[in-house]
């Protein structure tokens, strides 16, 4: 065999290639052995995408200026342009956007070629090049492996006419003189709350084996096929089939997934190829694509496929099928004596309006057909399946009910959030539902957490709003904010085939949102990001609904505007929209000297940024490979102003995710023991402010941090106690309270909020005014307490802010607390150098947490003289919520990390979830944590509780920007130094 | 040391070529290269038989790579004439595990080495040959679309200062090309080696090379030691146990080692 294949060599039986990387080279077109279909007149096109142009449009399109776009009569594919890479892929020639003709459907983030997992294993294309072949058009790239020269790889996108895919090669060569293990793959990078990739193998379908970064080869699958599904309408949906004599193998997850060739030793001078086709169907369910690769398969291996057919119907007319029950079809081989994981899940069908649905399997086998409902799998039938079509005839469901939501606001009908709980013993013990086993639990599953409303437990109501409930016993809250009143049925009684209206009816608070301020919620996310799949509209609806006045739009990697849906809805009237982008760092780097592992630089938003939607990143700047001051500058170049726009440290404190640093203070590895240093020495500490090359911005250049991050504000204590210790060492940024909401499964819209005090108004607006007072931290963050505090020094009066002031002996703080009447109140906290130094606990209570009344909650003046001891310049901050639990610092790192967990009184090792045995030294601990968080009571009357449902994981909370005190009159410099 | 050695009681070398029982003489067997391409082969022919087990380490955590083989090796040489020998090597199995994220393994047979050696000079304590052999790529569990042939040729001479002391050293070109639909991406380069033997005693010698290697992976592919105790069995089996450890250059190989056991005819 050796001998013949290096005779064929010798012989001149050579293919061309692309694997010396030469000029003019051709990678040899994919998947030689597959006949491409035939239709009438069919064509295919490349082109390269102008400005102006009409671009493949769905909820992931990316496509800009200068992609490269292959499009037949079937499918429009995006080949990015080199110099706009994105996600971690290192250079562009990915495929990018992938959707079927005219649906603007495009479901897919980002697919690049990969030899592993590692930085230096990803392709680094540096020519692309267009190839007219007959009929038939192509885009090759050629390269090498990331900062690997000694290395090549070649990918050809082809489309043919007529084809509903597109055809991909990729070849690489190991020219280096090692041995490599190389998995030579297609890396789809999913984002982790919208796809939910399928295998037809025994005991996976939807449920993928669980990997780490060091436990992918345990992980690998081989399947004849691997479906993308997109879920979320309008939706594409994708298949992968190996089309050259080698099994498919990949590990998936809900974030990537590694599609390629079985991992082999490459040796030195050898090569691999990989050559595949992606299937394109218009749809969300997992036969869209899958029905496609069926008809590959039967060129490729042979295997024959027939149809399966079925309709699925609920008892009475109100349970009849329709979209709204979100019913799916999981079609396995095997029969009902089978164990689910004997079965071979081989496709999904989503039902058509009537309940019928048709898909393909493979002839000749038994199938059981699961129906799935909301979250639950409620019927299954068996069925042998010959070559003929089958029919598995009517399937019953159990029936569900249907609540027609509406709601007012002061009389007039108006968009709120309604939340369902379980209330009686039955429902409350039904175990919570996922999304075929995956994103997060929710009791009840109303609809795909990461979709359109219904979602999760909740749905966005404007108007009479009909929503299929499964049966159960459920109450509902209704939510606007925290400056209206919460609405809340008790035990709405759902029956199989009900039909019942509930009536929400708040009211706005008068006077509770503070005169002079804006609401702002400065995180936010939408479709645009990778991680979501709420719609423009739904996204646009969920801040109308929190009653929100500026939106900082901060999608992930890209720049955002929902100008079509605000306009749709009218919201232009109600709010400010400022485009802007969440920089979030995929492509790991060698951040530090002073840590093994190659990191990311966390979450940086920055707002306002001009939207350009022919752009790539739709005029955000790249920001992969980056420090802050980097982002910074890159940001400038795409037109954030440096001078009134604002440059954000998102959730400073959190740990990394799929190896991917999510917080800035955390990837440094910052020691609060320990001042931040001046210049750069070498360590991650030292970093913090470093001006690092290409730039003249300092990683400390940024404006705001966030304070409050999230819905669940139970890591407050990390983001206060950071935002603390940069004071302390006279780095005095504003402090922000924001959502980071995704979904509207996810946190909610403006819980919680910032207050900025500005003289611009939602009608008039001024968005340098209004930045110019973020910058200078004129704002209260709150999930709900209203906290106003004004620093009074005889006639003068000062806000919160960053800017320091020279105050007399006699200054005193002014603290008025006011919330609604579903918003409990406990203390009011005045923090001095980030410690605790008064504590206030006797404000009012109001007696009826669904009224009017009792907003006013304390009124009073606390002198300095009371709060400060000693000389020297000082920071005041005034919190106002419920008290915070007792946490301690077991790693001596200055940030507090574990509480009294076993409740015994004490915070010790014991607390600690990781650790069984005392270690020997417990001074420092190397395992710590985690946080306890305030306990949630469940006596369904207390004042806490009914907070809890509308601000889920929350606890109330206020917190004032800093007092900054130059007592000294030498100017701020930080305290305690 | 040498008047040590003369001390010791046991067999001595009277000329290079002497063969007086199957004592392993020559360069260290543990070498660097596939099918040891490259290095040096005895300088006297002889007709012998021999199976060994060896293995390499490459262990570079900053990179996230490391790669471990083993192999079972036969090889045989036959004294076709006086001043002449053919000799081969077979990997029959061999084990490749190259680690990185995604680790993969290799096993099956390994390379194929056939050469011919010819002693051109012998003098009273002097002898020097030439040799050369091809390496084949039967390893058909590593190589998938591309085939490395390989050949060296070189001089390799044995000089005896002292009946009890053995110096061997060569100097080879090496080069190989890869039969594939890519780039056949022809390397050549030098390797030489240097090194001494002393036979402490009848039944143990103890043999230390220096190895440097420049132009086939890099200006400089390595410099190495080399160290072996050889022993004798029932005069004519031999047993070889060496390592050879990379100090400079190129190649990222921690060690390498081997075992072994030989049938002088």
């Amino acid at each position: 065999m050796l001998l013949l294949g290096s005779l064929l060599s010798l012989t001149g039986c050579e293919t061309s290639s692309c694997l010396g990387g030469e000029e003019g080279c051709t990678v040899p077109p994919p998947c030689p052995d597959l006949v491409a279909p035939t239709c009438e007149g069919g064509t295919a096109r490349i082109r390269v995408l102008g400005a102006g142009d009409d671009f493949p449009g769905g909820m992931d399109s990316l496509a800009s200026v200068g992609d490269l776009v292959l499009s037949n009569d079937k499918v429009t594919a995006v080949i990015d342009a080199l110099d706009h890479p994105h996600y971690i892929a290192p250079t562009g020639g990915t495929l990018l956007d992938l959707s079927t003709n005219g649906d603007d459907n495009d479901s897919l983030r980002d697919v690049f070629q990969v030899v592993g997992l590692l930085p230096h294993e990803a392709a680094n294309y540096t020519r692309v090049e267009i190839i007219q072949d007959g009929d038939n058009r192509a885009v090759q790239v050629v390269g090498t492996l990331d900062g690997r020269p000694d290395t090549t790889i070649a990918t050809r996108y082809e489309i043919r006419p007529c084809e509903e895919g597109i055809r991909v090669r990729t070849e690489v060569l190991n020219s280096e003189v090692d041995p490599q293990p190389w998995f030579l793959a297609d890396a789809w990078y999913y984002g982790g709350r919208e796809t939910i990739p399928f295998t037809p193998t025994a005991g996976t379908g939807w449920d993928q084996p669980e990997w780490g970064l060091t436990t992918v080869a345990d992980a690998m699958v081989e399947a004849p096929y691997a479906v993308i599904a997109g879920h979320a309408d309008p939706a594409a949906s994708y298949a992968v089939l190996s089309c050259n004599d080698e099994p498919l193998v990949g590990f998936h997850s809900t974030e990537v997934s590694g599609i390629g060739i079985e991992r082999r030793i490459l040796m030195p001078r050898d090569h691999a190829v990989f050559e595949r086709f992606i299937a394109v169907g218009e749809g969300a369910a997992v036969s869209d694509a899958a029905d496609i690769a069926l008809e590959v398969l039967e060129q490729l291996d042979g295997q024959t496929w027939t149809t399966l057919s079925g309709q699925l119907e609920a008892d009475g007319a109100v349970g009849a099928y329709d979209e709204g029950l979100r019913a799916s079809v999981l079609v396995s081989e095997g029969d009902l004596a089978t164990d689910i994981e004997d079965r071979i899940p081989w496709t999904e069908a989503l039902p058509a309006a009537d309940g019928t649905f048709t898909v393909r399997v493979p002839t000749g086998r038994s199938y059981v057909l699961s129906v799935e409902a909301f979250g639950e799998t409620v019927a299954e039938e068996a069925i042998d399946v010959a070559t003929a079509p089958a029919d598995a005839g009517v399937i019953e469901l159990p029936p569900v009910g249907r609540l027609t939501l509406n709601a007012t606001i002061d009389a007039e009908e108006d968009h709120v959030l309604v939340l369902f709980y379980p209330s009686d013993p039955d429902t409350l013990e039904a175990e919570p539902r996922t999304v075929h086993g995956h994103f997060w639990e929710c009791a009840p599953l109303l609809g795909n957490p990461n979709d359109a409303s219904p979602a999760c437990n909740r749905a966005l109501v404007s108007g009479p709003t009909e929503v299929l409930v499964p049966p159960g016993t459920y109450d509902l809250y209704a939510t606007a904010g925290p400056f209206t009143t919460l609405g809340r049925v008790r035990d709405v009684e759902v029956l199989g085939g009900s039909v019942q209206g509930v009536q929400f009816d708040l009211e706005t608070l008068p006077d509770l949102q503070p005169e002079g301020t804006l609401a702002g919620d400065f995180h936010v996310h939408g479709s645009a990001s990778f991680d979501s799949n709420l719609s423009d509209h739904d996204r646009v609806r969920a801040w109308l609904a929190a009653r929100l006045d500026v939106i900082a739009i901060t999608e992930h990697d890209v720049n955002w505007d929902y100008a079509q849906a605000m306009s749709d809805l009218d919201a232009y009237d109600r709010m400010v929209a400022m485009p802007g982008t969440e920089s979030t760092g995929h492509i790991l780097f060698q951040l530090r000297e002073d840590y093994g592992f190659p990191q990311v630089v966390g979450h940086w938003n920055f707002w306002p940024i001009p939207f350009d939607p022919d752009a790539p990143y739709r005029g955000a700047g790249w920001d992969e490979l980056a420090e802050p001051g980097l982002l910074m500058e890159r940001h400038k170049q795409a037109g954030w102003d440096p001078d009134f726009g604002v440059a954000q440290m998102n959730h400073p404190w959190y740990e990394a995710q799929s190896g991917r640093d999510l917080g800035w203070a955390t990837a440094l590895g910052v020691d609060l023991t320990q001042d931040l240093p001046t210049t750069y020495d070498g360590t991650g500490q030292s970093i913090f402010r470093r001006t690092p090359e290409g730039t003249n911005f300092s990683n400390a250049d940024f404006h705001t941090q966030e304070v409050m991050n999230g819905t669940d504000n139970h890591v407050y204590l990390h983001y206060r106690t950071l935002w603390f210790y940069e004071m302390a060492q006279g780095l005095v940024r504003g402090g922000t309270a924001n959502s980071d909401s995704h979904t509207v499964g996810g946190n909610i819209m403006g819980v919680p909020r910032t207050l900025v005090y500005t003289d611009t108004t939602v009608e008039d607006f001024n968005e340098d005014l209004f930045n110019s007072a973020v910058r200078a931290g004129n704002m209260v963050g709150t999930n709900g307490p209203v906290l106003e505090v004004l620093l009074v020094d005889g006639d003068d009066t000062w806000l919160p802010g960053v800017d320091a002031r020279e105050v007399s002996d006699g200054a005193e703080l002014q603290i008025s607390v006011r919330a609604a009447p579903w918003v409990p109140v406990d203390e009011v906290r005045v923090v001095v150098n980030g410690e605790v130094v008064k504590t206030i606990t006797d404000l009012t209570e109001p007696s009826d947490p669904f009224g009017t009344e009792g907003l006013d909650r304390l009124e009073t003046t606390v002198a300095l003289s009371e709060v400060l001891s000693g000389p020297g310049d000082v920071f005041i901050v005034v919190e106002a919520g419920n008290p915070l639990a007792d946490n301690a610092d077991l790693d001596c790192d200055g940030m507090p990390d574990t509480g009294d967990n076993n409740a015994d009184g004490t915070i010790d090792w014991q607390d600690v979830e990781d650790l069984a045995e005392e270690p020997e030294d417990t001074t420092c601990l190397e395992e710590v944590g985690p946080l306890v968080e305030p306990a949630i009571p469940t006596d369904r009357d207390h004042p806490l509780y009914q907070f809890a449902k509308a601000t889920p994981g929350g606890t109330p909370n206020a917190f004032t920007n800093p007092f900054v005190l130059d007592r000294d009159g030498g100017g701020f410099e930080g305290v305690n130094r | 040391m040498i008047g040590l050695l003369t001390l010791l009681a046991g067999p001595a070398w009277a000329t290079p070529c002497e063969i007086e029982d199957g004592m392993p003489v020559g360069p260290v067997t543990a070498g660097l290269l596939e099918g040891d391409l490259g290095r040096g082969h005895r300088a006297c022919p002889r007709s012998e038989a021999a199976l060994g087990g060896g293995g390499m380490a490459v262990v570079d955590t900053a990179n996230f790579y490391g790669h471990l083989q083993a192999a079972l090796v036969l090889d045989g040489s036959l004294r076709i004439a006086e001043h002449t020998e053919i000799f081969a090597a077979l990997e029959l199995f061999r084990y490749d595990q190259v680690i990185g994220a995604i680790p993969a393994t290799a096993s099956g047979l390994g390379h194929t080495a056939f050469g011919l050696s010819q002693l051109l000079v012998i003098r009273d304590n002097l002898a020097i040959s030439s040799s050369g052999k091809i390496v084949l790529p039967t390893a058909s569990g590593l190589y998938d679309n591309a085939w490395p042939y390989a050949a060296d040729v070189g001089l390799a001479g044995a000089w005896t200062p002292h009946q009890r002391v053995r110096v061997h050293g060569y100097a080879s070109l090496l080069g190989s090309v890869a039969l594939s639909d890519g780039p056949g991406q022809p390397r050549g380069g030098v390797l030489m080696g240097v090194g001494a033997q002393a036979r402490v005693a009848r039944p143990f010698a103890i043999a230390g090379d220096l190895t440097a290697g420049f132009g086939y992976e890099a200006p400089v592919d390595v410099i190495a030691a080399g160290l072996a105790l050889r022993f004798v069995v029932k005069g004519a089996y031999g047993i070889e146990v060496g390592a050879t450890v990379p100090l400079a250059g190129r190649e990222r190989a921690l060690a390498t080692a081997d075992l072994r056991l030989s049938w002088r005819r």
